[in-house]
């Protein structure tokens, strides 16, 4: 702020020579205008100063501390050390680590674990995307009732993910579910779903979050293609190409930008599932093999753990250390997304 | 309200798309039976992704009216069988274990306290900051708006926890005030997305205001808000609904207190193995109060995600 309030006086000084020019053009009125465009740039200052002060206080600050925190052990949350001369093993000592706590991390298999199922969930939302594109297509081709389906398509997007898992448990639950009252009824046998293992409990947190992933994409693609241009399906039509044809041809390369937008965003949301994970099946878990834990998962369990000990993997250095990973994988993957979509993306249009 | 939409996805099934087949048979099946194969072929797969959508929603709202006994019956029934029976809803009302007395309506109350006023006092903080990259011409301008595009670049999970130990050290955690503050300063999504709005309204307009010595501020309430009323309420809905559902942050911060958020409150029925009819009791109370406000301002929503979304 006391920045932009010298290059306030700066501006000003510097403002005067032009004045002369522009009003002997424009403005017959010289001497409000001039005040007005004083006025304006403080104004401009202080409206588009407050987010960035937000920025700076709420993401800057954390950024630059998270370099300090991930290089160091902290046997809790308290940035300073304490000394206790009487009880030494009571005193609070910060220990300078390096790269040890990245080490540790990427050393650790339930990290790798973690990542493998995270990688399960970007899976996921590139089967939820597959999934929206058909149903927009079908979307696009519906005259009647297209309202009422777009409705009901979006309702998971608004609703909260904690019930959204609820929801489906109840689904799944082994002992009084619908699923196995289906099954049973079918002449099948019941069958625990979310705890017997990795496998079946990655089936059906694929169901959830199929379900509770398309109605975003769908908004966002159905926009995409009312805004195709009708003449290019006519055109095709003259020519007979065929229905795959002209999918391939026309419609994904019109919405590839959507698309690729979808993928990218998408992407990062599952690098960064939480919610679903830890309301279907809290903590460690040894009857799905540790399935159930992302990323941010195996981040909130460091975060929430301490040791007095810096070779333990816990505490606030780790959580931050992964916190770290997790951008660069974030960042790595969209890279690569950007890369990749030069072959697939087209926005000639 | 979920009572609503299942018969009337029912009637699309049964009723819509078959009329509308014998229709289109007698009228085009000599001319062009491939618009026929076609439709049905849209209509079945519509009906199916419609089934899949709201029928889950369905099982939660029946299970919710079951007496505790029938729903712990290994067989499931679509109409309660023992009659209808609202004990499950009471049930919501009862406080949670280990949650210090939290019930879920106190977790909603705080959730509405929580979460309100960064909502409008984010969105008008954003929208001044919209304004001033829409219509003021200042130095630097270009500058800040990089700034802006740039803090959306940085992925959350970074300063997550140097966040977390910050609040920690200045006493913030265990308060609602983590999940409050910040949110107030805007976001700039919004801002973007407002700017986009603003943009859209004549400078002339405005010139014309300011030559009627109108000053900035009058500018902004008296002009610029009325005519962005659709934009305030799309940002202002969406910024709701996400602070509503948010879990990740109120766990970390407001978890254990009497501040405790109605995800957190929800989310603590699990590991207190309650009956389930009481359970989808909560989840029904829990989904309805963003079902509601999607429904009545549906066209905001699409809105605002369509554009923000596309950019």
């Amino acid at each position: 702020m006391e920045n932009q309030e010298m290059l306030t006086e700066e501006e000003r000084v510097s403002a005067i020579p032009e004045i002369p020019e522009i009003p002997k053009k424009k403005d017959p009125s010289k001497s409000p205008k001039k005040r007005w465009t004083n006025q304006e740039e403080v104004m401009g200052w202080v409206f588009t100063g407050i987010p960035i002060l937000g920025f700076l206080i709420f993401g800057l600050i954390p950024l630059a501390l998270s370099l300090y925190i991930s290089f160091n052990h902290f046997p809790g949350l308290k940035l300073y050390e304490q000394v206790d001369e009487f009880f030494p093993q009571l005193s609070y000592k910060i220990t300078f680590m390096g790269f040890k706590n990245f080490g540790m991390v990427l050393s650790d298999p339930a990290f790798w674990k973690s990542v493998l199922n995270t990688l399960f969930v970007v899976f996921t939302t590139i089967a939820s995307l597959a999934l929206s594109i058909f149903i927009s297509m079908m979307l696009y081709h519906c005259k009647k009732g297209k309202k009422f389906f777009q409705t009901a398509f979006f309702i998971p997007y608004v609703c909260s993910l904690v019930a959204i898992t609820f929801m489906w448990e109840l689904i799944f639950n082994a002992d009084h579910g619908l699923l196995n009252s289906v099954i049973i009824a079918f002449g099948g046998q019941a069958k625990n779903w979310i705890t017997y293992s990795p496998t079946r409990f990655r089936l059906v947190m694929f169901v959830v979050m199929l379900w509770s992933g398309t109605g975003f994409n769908i908004i966002l693609l159905s926009a995409a293609l009312t805004n195709i241009n009708k003449s290019c399906y006519e055109a095709a039509d003259i020519d007979g190409a065929g229905m795959l044809v002209k999918f391939f041809r026309i419609t994904l390369p019109a919405i590839s930008p959507t698309v690729f937008y979808l993928l990218v965003t998408g992407i990062i949301g599952a690098l960064q599932e939480f919610t679903r994970f830890q309301i279907m099946l809290p903590g460690e878990n040894s009857s799905v093999g540790g399935a159930n834990i992302t990323v941010v998962c195996y981040l909130y369990q460091k975060l929430t753990s301490s040791s007095r000990l810096p070779n333990d993997i816990k505490g606030i250095g780790i959580a931050t250390s992964v916190g770290w990973i997790l951008a660069l994988m974030i960042g790595f993957v969209t890279f690569l997304n950007f890369k990749i979509s030069k072959k697939w993306v087209s926005y000639d249009e | 309200m979920n009572d609503e939409m299942i018969p009337t996805t029912e009637n699309t099934e049964s009723a819509a798309p078959a009329p509308q087949e014998k229709v289109k048979k007698h009228k085009t099946v000599a001319s062009n039976p491939v618009n026929v194969t076609k439709k049905v072929f849209v209509y079945f797969f519509l009906v199916l992704f419609a089934l899949w959508i709201l029928v889950p929603f369905y099982i939660v709202l029946v299970t919710s009216v079951k007496t505790s006994a029938e729903v712990l019956r290994p067989n499931f029934t679509w109409v309660p069988t023992e009659g209808f029976y609202f004990g499950g809803y009471k049930g919501a009302f009862v406080p949670v274990q280990d949650s210090m007395g939290m019930t879920l309506i106190r977790g909603f109350l705080n959730t509405l306290w929580i979460v309100i006023p960064p909502t409008v006092i984010g969105l008008t903080t954003s929208a001044f900051a919209a304004y001033a990259f829409a219509k003021l011409k200042f130095r630097g301008k270009n500058i800040i708006f990089a700034v802006l595009l740039a803090t959306m670049m940085i992925p959350g999970m970074v300063s997550f926890v140097p966040s977390f130990v910050i609040f920690d050290n200045i006493g913030w955690n265990r308060t609602p005030l983590p999940l409050m503050i910040p949110g107030m300063f805007g976001a700039a999504a919004c801002v973007f997305y407002l700017r986009q709005f603003f943009m859209g309204i004549p400078s002339e307009t405005l010139e014309a205001a300011r030559l009627d010595g109108v000053g900035y501020f009058g500018m902004f309430f008296k002009m610029m808000l009325p005519l962005s009323v659709p934009a305030l309420i799309a940002q202002g809905v969406l910024g709701f609904v996400g602070g509503y559902n948010d879990y990740l942050g109120p766990m970390l911060y407001v978890s254990s207190t009497e501040f405790a958020t109605l995800q957190v409150v929800l989310s603590q029925f699990t590991s207190q193995k309650s009956e389930q009819n009481i359970q989808m009791a909560c989840t029904v109370i829990a989904l309805l109060p963003t079902v509601v406000i999607y429904l009545v301002a549906q066209r905001y929503f699409i809105e605002g995600i369509a554009v923000s979304g596309l950019k």
